[in-house]
């Protein structure tokens, strides 16, 4: 007979119904043998992530570009263990270090580093499995993030280090040892996806070998005498009126960067065809371009040099076989015969007085903040047995300002000295100042003045330029131009110059010239209108 | 004692254990708040930083320099850009790689919403009210809208090219969508969520067909319409096109096309509203438009790759990326105002400007390190370790918050 | 009045316990409901599969239909008023007549901008609060120097509330005097749920009765809910 009081009925009761409540409100809480199913998980996938983190430490052949060319080759900051998720490259499968702040336990006591507490397979204490769930989960976390599964790059960064009289390094001050600057190759880590990785390769090949281009041009143009009698040459021949002239240009230049900052250029030049300065007899050239003809049919070393750029980019210095007015001189609407006027006597300021390139030095100071200085020489005369005979030098000083109103202007002043003649230093001076009066209208001008004694030749030129819209199409531009050379020797020349340059393509323009010469020749006057044709093309 | 008493007693220990069991449980109606850390107390207080390749969203405060925290979005996530919404209540971005944007919780820096979006995202806007967060998906050509009350996708509107930046009127009612492939700007109607009509800036010359490598190859359409700090004008650069279309937002049409530099990257505004500055990458020059005669004011020489600017301290700073320099300008004068070297053989990405626009904070990729430049001093500061390849930075309410 | 018939368990002797039928089966009954009523959930004693709107899949997303969970978040409410900013272009001066001044204190987050330029958002902070008859008087400082030449500020001043039980403002709409939400049932109909609110913010309610954390409120898409339902019959 089973004896049951209402005491032990109610108790249990109670005792029933708060386990019912604790059953239902923590379905959550998981059993021990969850909890070693779980550990058992996670240790397997920390076994698989540290297996594939080894395989890419191991030392293996990488990718083709050693360098990330320009997206930072060399990183002037030194490694952060850890911070860059970079795995030490000395000893491969090695496992990649805890987070930081994260404190892990005391020495493997089982021989397994993923149990360093050494619990037994089947430990019972339910805190400690959930201890070691968690140090787990951010084991594995903190490897997810930041051990990159893809192939390393590898990269030469620049590193500081203290080496003692026994030549051992140290990574930190050392007492006895000395600061020194050394290099070191290091792996490191990125999630780029395919294209990134093919564009870095291209960019860096296309910065470490020799970049070609090619500037071509076809000038055509026609001389029509509008005043005065047909020039008569030294020999006797008379220059008939009404003639075609065309000029061929090819040059083809090469650019290389050979160091840090530092470039070789090189540009051949070959050129064809009869221009019409071998025949009108003016004082500046009809065709801009005949200024680099030596010979025709004949191919000739314009230009080589190297040029590097110190004291955080703002000092360039640049030698070798140059042409000095390509640094001085500048203007923004009249400086370039291939796209701008044609005439030599627009692009360039009479009295400079260089006729042919030659070895020399050219220094640019531009800090980027306004103000810019230039100085440089070169040898003027390829018949000069030495440089001292034919130097020629140059220095300029100019300034970008902007006046209220209008846009930017930019003011340059030159000086020179020149001794080829051989008459002691001949000196000259003149400004190129061009001003934007609006987006779309250039006002630009020259002055010079060259030393002719006892008095001086002077040499004026100014005009506009229309571009931004002011035009047909978009990328179009033209101009008008007008010159005036008097030299104390005699003769007097005046010119007149109109082009319109149809962009056509991004590296086609087609352009329209009209020019008007006046020859002033003692009492004599005489005129020539020449219209022309312009083909540019450059890769 | 008597039976009935013991009784009663029995049943009156019954209730109380029963009831104490209850509490203990915690069966009342849930009243206690979440007891999760908070991490960044103040939003304002913070600089959020990107970082593409450790997949997390870094904090840095900004008075100590120190990362005070940090938000894992997963593996292979690669966000792109990052946005504290207006309310200061979440941080979102959207992950490239994972098709994905995330919602993180401002102040306890957890991950509280993963959203599945379309393919590629990569820049966000928030509209005014903070209601809505629009996603730009350029590879899947299509925005994303956010509702960030539920935390849901309620939308996702197709039918762009490319879209790059969204920007909203500041009424919320619209928004502007900047389409890099193509020649248009989107107009969206933000109470339906639809793509109203489309804002050619300009059409490509006639000349276009003579030129189709340039024209037919890689379209450099439009970055983002920038908008004056009233919201009336919109600038917006297209890149093939050499041009800047200003937009009047009311009647939603050009107004005036103004020509700028080879392939402009895209406008940015200064804070007072006078100048749109243009970064034009073909010919390495910036173009400053004045905003009140829609005219280019100057034309500088700057530095090549160049990806944004920030004006602080009176000045705007370009970032050449590739160059390692940050093109200093003085805006009052629109004259040059020199460079800093920040190193060499490094990429700058972008930067955001703290509000008192006297500190400019900007991501160097290869040295996994914020530049903070002091904008009147031209000092400059690093800090390290924000995390793997720093893509962005941004501080909330910041008037520079861009991405590239 | 019921007579207790004593029950007997398994014996005959005579000292056998007899417990009262009435509170055997009391006992009996609650240990039995009490795992079934809270493993089920609450959520289960509101669910009338019978009522609610039925909202096609095809009309949801015409509508949009977005709903949103009823839990704990920080309610944010926005103080807005109007001021002047100083000759140091840095101070915003404002005045609060309302009751919302009462929730102004120093050092609250706040943002500026001129009312013609909102884009020209500045962040700011309370520096100064003066309350007196009628009002208060609000000092911002702001953290950037404010525009030439505009005067005038908008001050929005962000109040932490703190954290409720909340639901999105959208989610409530008002018939007459009172306030209703729609409920998301598991059959996937709505049910319209008169609810109490406290505390209104930017974007979310407080929850003071009605529904209860982790119901779920149709936020986008409630009007639409709310005209089905009225057309079928219901309300």
């Amino acid at each position: 007979m089973l004896r049951v009081s209402k005491y032990t009925i109610v108790v249990t009761t109670l005792v029933l119904m708060t386990a019912s409540l604790v059953m239902a409100q923590a379905p959550q809480k998981q059993s021990q043998a969850e909890m070693i199913a779980r550990l058992q998980q996670l240790q397997k996938e920390l076994a698989e992530l540290e297996a594939a983190a080894a395989a890419v430490q191991a030392p293996a052949k990488v990718a083709a570009a050693p360098q990330a060319g320009q997206r930072g080759a060399q990183a002037p900051a030194p490694a952060q263990q850890g911070g860059r998720g970079q795995a030490p490259a000395a000893a491969p499968a090695q496992t990649p270090g805890m987070p930081p702040g994260m404190v892990m336990p005391a020495g493997p006591t089982g021989g397994d580093p993923n149990n360093p507490e050494g619990l037994p397979a089947d430990s019972t204490n339910p805190q400690a499995l959930l201890d070691r769930i968690k140090l787990l989960e951010d084991k594995i976390r903190y490897l997810e993030s930041n051990v990159v599964l893809t192939d390393p790059e590898t990269r030469v960064r620049k590193k500081t280090v203290y080496v003692d009289k026994n030549g051992i390094e140290y990574d930190q001050p050392t007492a006895g040892a000395k600061k020194t600057v050394t290099y070191e190759r290091e792996r490191v880590f990125r999630r780029n996806n395919i294209n990134e990785k093919i564009e870095e390769a291209l960019s860096d090949a296309e910065e470490h070998h020799v970049q070609v281009g090619v500037n071509a041009g076809i000038v055509s143009q026609f001389a029509h005498r509008t005043k005065g009698d047909a020039l008569v040459q030294d020999d006797g021949t008379v220059i008939k009126d009404n003639k075609a002239y065309m000029l061929a240009s090819a040059d083809l230049f090469f650019t290389a960067g050979i160091a840090q900052n530092t470039i070789f250029f090189a540009d051949i030049v070959g050129l064809s065809g009869p221009p019409p300065d071998l025949e009108l007899g003016t004082l500046s050239l009809v065709n801009g371009y005949s200024a680099r003809l030596v010979n025709q049919n004949e191919l000739n070393l314009r230009e080589a040099w190297l040029r590097t750029e110190l004291f955080s980019n703002k000092l360039a210095l640049t030698a070798g076989r140059l042409d000095l007015t390509n640094y001085f001189d500048h203007n923004v609407a009249a400086n370039d015969e291939t796209s701008q006027f044609i005439s030599d006597a627009l692009v360039n300021n009479g009295a400079l007085g260089l006729a042919e390139n030659g070895a020399g030095v050219a220094i640019v100071f531009d800090p980027k903040g306004g103000f810019n200085f230039k100085a440089g020489f070169q040898q003027s005369s390829h018949t000069a047995t030495n440089l001292s005979d034919s130097i020629y030098s140059l220095a300029e000083l100019g300034y970008v300002t902007r006046l209220p109103g209008m846009g930017e202007g930019n003011y340059r002043f030159w000086y020179r000295t020149d001794n080829t003649k051989g008459t002691g230093y001949n000196i000259g001076f003149g400004t190129s100042i061009d001003q934007k009066l609006g987006p779309q209208v250039t006002l630009f001008g020259r002055y010079g003045e060259s030393q002719a004694n006892p008095e001086r030749d002077k040499f004026y030129s100014g005009g506009f330029q229309f571009a931004q819209g002011l035009a047909f199409y978009p990328g179009d531009k033209w101009g008008v131009g007008f010159s005036q050379i008097d030299p104390v020797a005699g003769g007097k020349e005046q010119l007149v110059e109109g082009y319109y340059n149809f962009s056509i393509a991004e590296k086609f323009n087609l352009s329209f010239h009209v020019q008007h010469f006046i020859e002033a020749d003692g009492g004599a006057k005489r005129g020539y209108l020449v219209p022309g044709i312009r083909l540019q093309a450059s890769f | 004692m008597s039976k009935s008493k013991r009784f009663l007693a029995a049943a009156g220990l019954t209730a109380s254990v029963f009831g104490l069991a209850v509490g203990l449980l915690g069966l009342a109606p849930k009243s206690v708040a979440r007891a999760a850390e908070v991490k960044v107390a103040d939003p304002t207080s913070v600089v959020m930083i990107v970082n593409r390749d450790s997949n997390d969203i870094a904090f840095m405060d900004i008075k100590t320099k120190k990362i005070v925290g940090k938000t894992f979005l997963g593996n292979n996530a690669n966000p792109h850009m990052v946005m504290m919404s207006p309310d200061g209540r979440y941080v979102v971005t959207g992950g490239t790689r994972a098709n994905k944007a995330f919602i993180i919780d401002s102040h306890t820096l957890e991950l509280v919403k993963i959203i599945p979006v379309d393919v590629a995202p990569e820049h966000l806007a928030f509209s005014p009210d903070s209601r809505w967060y629009y996603q730009g998906n350029p590879e899947g050509d299509s925005i994303s809208v956010i509702d960030m009350q539920s935390l849901t996708k309620i939308k996702t509107i197709p039918g762009f090219a490319e879209p790059l930046n969204v920007t909203f009127t500041p009424d919320g009612t619209k928004a502007y969508i900047g389409n890099y492939g193509a020649h248009w700007v989107g107009v969206v109607d933000v109470r339906r969520h639809e793509l109203m009509k489309k804002i050619q800036i300009a059409a490509p010359p006639g000349t276009a067909k003579l030129d189709p490598g340039r024209y037919l190859g890689e379209l450099h359409g439009i970055n983002i319409a920038t908008p004056t700090p009233d919201g009336r004008f919109l600038y917006a650069a297209d890149g093939a096109l050499g041009m800047v279309g200003v937009i009047d937002t009311r009647e939603d049409k050009v107004i005036k096309t103004i020509q700028v530099g080879k392939d402009p990257w895209r406008a940015y505004m200064s804070h007072d509203g006078k100048y749109v500055v243009i970064p034009n990458n073909g010919d390495e020059t910036i173009s400053i438009i004045d905003t009140s005669s829609n005219k280019v004011a100057a034309t500088l020489e700057a530095g090549p790759g160049m990806v944004g600017v920030n004006f602080a301290a009176g000045k705007a700073f370009v970032i050449s990326s590739s160059s390692g320099f940050v093109y200093v300008y003085n805006m009052s004068s629109l004259r040059p105002a020199g460079r800093i070297k920040l190193g060499t053989n490094v990429q700058l990405e972008t930067a955001t400007t703290d509000t008192a626009d006297q500190k400019i904070y900007l991501a160097e990729s290869t040295t996994n390190e914020v530049v903070i430049i002091d904008a009147r001093t031209e000092a400059v500061e690093r800090v390290g370790n924000v995390g793997l390849y720093p893509w962005g930075t941004h501080i909330m309410d910041s008037k520079d918050n861009y991405c590239h | 009045m019921y007579t207790r018939t004593p029950i007997t368990v398994g014996v005959r002797s005579s000292k056998s316990v007899q417990i009262s039928k009435n509170i055997f089966g009391f006992l009996l009954l609650t240990f039995l409901a009490t795992p079934s009523l809270y493993s089920q959930g609450i959520r289960e004693r509101i669910r009338e599969t019978a009522k609610g709107a039925k909202i096609s899949a095809e009309q949801a997303k015409d509508v949009t239909l977005t709903v949103s969970a009823v839990e704990e978040r920080p309610i944010q409410q926005i103080v807005r008023t109007g001021g002047t900013i100083d000759k140091t272009h840095k101070i915003v001066t404002a005045t609060i007549t309302t009751m919302e001044g009462g929730l102004i204190k120093v050092d609250q987050r706040a943002r500026s901008f001129p009312p013609e330029s909102k884009g020209s958002m500045y962040q700011a902070r309370v520096t100064r609060v003066s309350p007196s008859a009628g009002k208060t008087v609000v000092e911002a400082t702001l953290s950037g120097e404010g525009v030439e030449g505009r005067v005038n500020y908008v001050l929005e001043v962000t109040v932490d509330r703190g954290t409720y039980l909340c639901i999105p403002n959208e989610a409530i709409i008002e018939e007459g005097d009172h306030r209703i939400v729609y409920v998301e049932q598991k059959d996937g109909a709505y049910l319209p749920v008169k609810i109490e609110t406290g505390i209104q913010g930017e974007l979310y309610t407080q929850v003071l009765g009605g529904i209860e954390s982790g119901n779920k409120v149709v936020t986008f898409g409630s009007f639409f809910v709310d005209a089905n339902h009225k057309l079928k019959g219901g309300g």
